[in-house]
């Protein structure tokens, strides 16, 4: 093969990859579940209706624990949703932790819609203090990997295609 | 997803073990490393706020999963010289591999990994650390300072044999 219909064949082969990225990307946004995207055009809309099933994203405004059930305040662009989840057994250590602030993502089931009241089944949350500290600890990765690609770039260098 | 630190100090890790039967590994470290990442490089879009974020989800959700992360792995593979090019798939793919594995471990803010996306969208993970705990960094770490000890343990007594 001469180099010339090498570069050609490199050329079919990396716009056939980014085709199929493309392709799914484009699979998942058509065909997709309710997701984040989607939960929030729920939220928008404050028509909740009674036994629907919603997934929902949002800042913790209140949170309380009362005989292993989690009363919580969601704000969600302005509007606070309640929502009470009873807390599972291998759950008890860490979500009790919760504080205003967090970000709580939680699976539930609308009970009285006019209040916003739903009744979480799945739940997830992600502490804003340790949030920060993740934050911190991603820049330090990324800084371990800018290092390690400086301390190596000559290996690189002599492995990555010209032009 | 686990911090970029615990992703790549488990990359490293995976080096120092691949390294073990194929000492050639450790020139190309950093390919082990930056593939742990690319699952995730869809994260940068927290750049452009939370709505930027939501709109570009499903541009960047595939990467979270094996097919996704081995088109990307694919296309980055290119840029590099074709006889490189099996031992760079390769070390990317460990790196992307590290990083999947890792997050089937975390509980999830956003639920868990779409590992076999398209395949179905069911999420699927273990949780067996927490999202914005430390536990696994430090577990990490740990591995880490444990295999680069075991290494310079057997150079050491390679120089002495000699």
């Amino acid at each position: 093969m001469t180099p010339g219909e090498s570069k050609t064949r490199d050329r079919v082969i990396i716009l056939a990859l980014v085709l199929g990225l493309i392709s799914l990307s484009a699979y998942a946004y058509i065909f997709g579940p309710v997701e984040s995207p989607t939960t929030i055009e729920v939220l928008r809309n404050p028509e909740l209706h009674e036994g629907e099933r919603v997934e929902m994203r949002g800042k913790v405004v209140s949170s309380q624990v009362v005989d292993g059930v989690l009363y919580m305040g969601l704000d969600k662009h302005g509007r606070t949703f309640e929502v009470y989840y009873q807390i599972k057994e291998d759950e008890e250590s860490w979500l009790e932790d919760i504080e205003e602030g967090d970000t709580a993502r939680f699976l539930g089931t609308v009970r009285i819609a006019s209040e916003g009241r739903v009744e979480g089944e799945e739940m997830y949350y992600r502490s804003a203090r340790r949030q920060t500290a993740l934050g911190v600890l991603s820049f330090l990765g990324i800084v371990l990997i800018a290092a390690v690609i400086y301390i190596d770039r000559e290996t690189l260098k002599e492995m990555i295609v010209d032009g | 997803m686990a911090d970029f630190l615990t992703h790549v100090l488990l990359a490293w890790v995976a080096v120092e073990l691949i390294s073990i039967k194929y000492p050639w590994a450790m020139k190309y470290r950093v390919l082990v490393l930056v593939g742990a990442v690319l699952p995730d490089i869809g994260n940068f879009a927290v750049f452009m706020g939370e709505t930027g974020a939501n709109e570009l989800y499903y541009l960047f959700m595939p990467l979270h999963s094996i097919a996704g992360s081995m088109l990307l792995v694919g296309i980055l593979t290119m840029v590099f010289k074709a006889k490189f090019r099996k031992k760079v798939f390769l070390l990317l793919t460990a790196g992307a591999a590290t990083h999947l594995a890792a997050d089937y471990l975390i509980i999830f803010l956003d639920g868990k990994v779409p590992l076999l996306f398209p395949f179905t969208f069911e999420k699927v993970g273990y949780g067996l650390f927490l999202q914005a705990g430390h536990g696994f960094l430090v577990v990490a770490t740990l591995a880490v300072i444990v295999t680069v000890l075991r290494r310079k343990n057997t150079e050491g007594k390679i120089k002495n044999l000699l």
